[in-house]
């Protein structure tokens, strides 16, 4: 795994505004960097990131398994009773799921280790399977990177296929797709998606989440009045359910993306069950709830919120004394502990690896750097390569 | 090889340079997939901006255009989008006007123009009408082809988007060019078997979101950020 410095692009901006990408620098920060990439080697790429990723998501699928009949576990994931039954009758159906995102502490040498798992609310979709996939075919048609060199990037025609099978299943459906309002970000990977759909013959249409009505008979609508019968929405789970139109969600009848079983697989929660159920595994930290950091045994912990996103409100812990905390609006359902394992360093830029899943199947890489040792939203975002 | 193995660029461009050329008065024209007997057909289509600018573009065959503009008003009369606020419809379409409708008072997005696509050739002239004896009940036939034809309305910029049908499909999302062209070179699936969607009175809006409303003056990170992770 190496970070090699490569000349830009002289015409990327220019190729950015032709295909829509509008978030590649904000507030005047570089977010998309190509400034220079990473490589890996195809085993690097095979054992020790796609294989992983392929075992640790069956393992997370057990948890849910565990967690969706059990109250205990539930209340335990801070998740409101109201909305047990329909978790444990979603996942009893195997609602399908679109797709996730692992977050890896990997070097290169060691074997990556799970930070968390994004599985309901995924973002920087359109930079790993479109963007970083342009990239490399202009660079190696530019002469400027290897006709060998590869890339794990098969997000976009697996996404296709995804939803070519969704389409079977929910025939002639129109899907609304569904961000939060002020976000080009959001915007853009919503976008991502109606594309991916609609090249597998789905009929689309966008909406805001602000604008979604509650429509006679306890349906939602979009802006237009049309109800809703197919949602993906880029909106966690754990909100919808504290919202006024919480109360919807099942009468609704609403078939939701991500369903709502992710729910439990997309809570911080996860990682103390995950060493419960598999201590020692290696491509798992230690991690404790609350209750439990008495059996924790080494110094250094990661206090994270139950329920957060884009790196807020995390604390580094070095003998209970804060060294590095980021801030943000999270915690009120509570925090769980995680062993600290730095991220790799390369220059001054500590890096992180997302490992992308279109539904059980690993679909490629993403990596994201940042001066800090907490990865967050405004992390730069650079393109990798396979090559060896 | 670990990448997707091909991606259709074309779809994912979102803003093409085209020169104008003469064709400034048609707004675009797209490739149809229609569904239309065994297998599908791919078929031209065209947006016109207005009746006038079809006739002048199809000299000789005025009457189709009439028949195009007749038929596509009257499916827009039971499909048009409408909304119970000015605000609404402005989210969606780039100018809205007031309409006393059977839901009282609502705001419908201003006709943009209306698509035109040749569905199916062959059969007798003679015997088509115009209500669906092309054997789909929203075609209509003229001089031995079928045809059908929609409302097409113009999305705001928010989602750059630009031309949507009265149901909601969207027949092209490429940015309007400065010089005002259009180019809607993509796949369609715009008169494929149609799903007949209900609508609903909304009795409120707005009960999802009001966290992240809540949460946005907390966050320190960036503007415009994300909500995903």
């Amino acid at each position: 795994m190496l970070r090699v410095p490569v000349q830009e692009r002289h015409d990327w901006r220019l190729t950015a505004k032709e295909y829509g990408f509008k978030f590649h620098t904000i507030d005047g920060e570089a977010y998309w960097d190509e400034s220079a990439y990473y490589q890996f080697t195809l085993r690097q790429i095979e054992s020790d990131l796609e294989d992983p990723t392929e075992e640790l998501h069956q393992m997370c699928l057990d948890v849910v398994e565990r967690v969706a009949k059990d109250d205990e576990l539930l209340r335990l994931f801070q998740i409101p009773e109201a909305y047990w039954q329909l978790i444990a009758d979603s996942w009893m159906q195997r609602e399908p799921s679109l797709y996730s995102r692992l977050d890896f502490v990997y070097n290169g040498k060691s074997p990556a280790k799970l930070l968390e798992n994004n599985a309901d609310t995924p973002t920087s979709l359109y930079e790993s399977g479109f963007w970083s996939w342009l990239w490399l075919e202009q660079q190696v048609d530019r002469g400027a990177l290897s006709i060998e060199a590869d890339q794990f990037t098969s997000l976009q025609e697996k996404l296709i296929a995804r939803f070519a099978e969704l389409k079977l299943r929910y025939p002639g459906q129109m899907l609304h797709l569904a961000c939060c309002k002020d976000t080009e970000e959001d915007l853009g990977t919503i976008t991502y998606l109606q594309d991916c759909a609609e090249a597998a013959g789905i009929k689309t249409r966008k909406v805001f989440i602000e604008d979604i009505g509650h429509g006679e008979g306890d349906v939602l609508t979009d802006l237009n009045n049309q109800v809703i019968i197919w949602l993906f929405k880029l909106y966690p789970w754990e909100f919808m359910q504290r919202e006024d139109y919480g109360e919807l969600i099942a009468p609704s009848g609403v078939n939701f993306l991500e369903p709502i079983w992710k729910t439990v697989l997309s809570n911080k929660a996860l990682l103390p069950m995950l060493w419960r159920l598999f201590p020692g595994h290696p491509n798992l930290l230690p991690a404790y709830f609350e209750h439990e950091l008495a059996k924790a045994n080494v110094t250094e912990l990661v206090r994270k919120p139950i329920y957060s996103r884009e790196g807020a409100n995390i604390t580094l812990l070095k003998n209970q004394q804060v060294q590095l905390e980021s801030d943000g609006p999270y915690g009120e359902e509570g925090y769980i502990y995680q062993a600290f394992q730095p991220l790799p360093k390369f220059g001054d830029n500590y890096t992180l690896i997302g490992s992308w899943l279109v539904n059980d199947q690993p679909a490629g890489i993403s990596i994201r750097e940042d001066s800090s040792l907490i990865t967050q939203d405004s992390s730069r975002f650079l393109p990798h390569i396979i090559l060896g | 090889m670990k990448r997707s193995k091909s991606i259709d660029l074309k779809r994912m461009r979102k803003k093409r340079i085209v020169q104008l050329g003469s064709l400034s008065a048609v707004a675009g024209s797209a490739t149809l997939l229609t569904g239309c007997g065994n297998g599908n057909l791919e078929v031209e289509a065209r947006v016109y901006r207005s009746l006038d600018i079809c006739k002048a573009l199809n000299y000789g065959e005025e009457r189709l255009c009439e028949l195009a503009y007749r038929q596509a008003l009257k499916r827009s009369a039971d499909e048009y989008p409408r909304y119970t606020h000015r605000a609404y419809c402005l989210e969606e379409f780039k100018s809205c006007h007031q309409e006393i409708t059977a839901y009282g008072r609502e705001y419908v997005p201003d006709m943009a123009g209306f698509l035109l696509a040749q569905i199916s050739k062959g059969g007798d002239a003679d015997s088509y009408g115009d209500s669906g004896v092309c054997g789909r009940t929203q075609s209509f036939g003229y001089k031995g082809a079928c045809y059908s034809s929609k409302i097409v309305y113009e999305g705001n910029d928010q989602f750059s988007d630009n031309y949507y049908t009265a149901d909601g499909e969207r027949i092209s999302r490429q940015e309007e060019t400065d010089d005002g062209f259009l180019d809607t070179d993509v796949d369609l699936d715009v008169f494929s078997t149609r799903h007949k969607y209900k609508h609903k009175k909304p009795l409120s809006r707005g009960g999802f979101g009001k966290r992240v409303i809540a949460f946005a003056s907390n966050k320190s990170s960036r503007s415009s950020s994300s909500w995903g992770g």
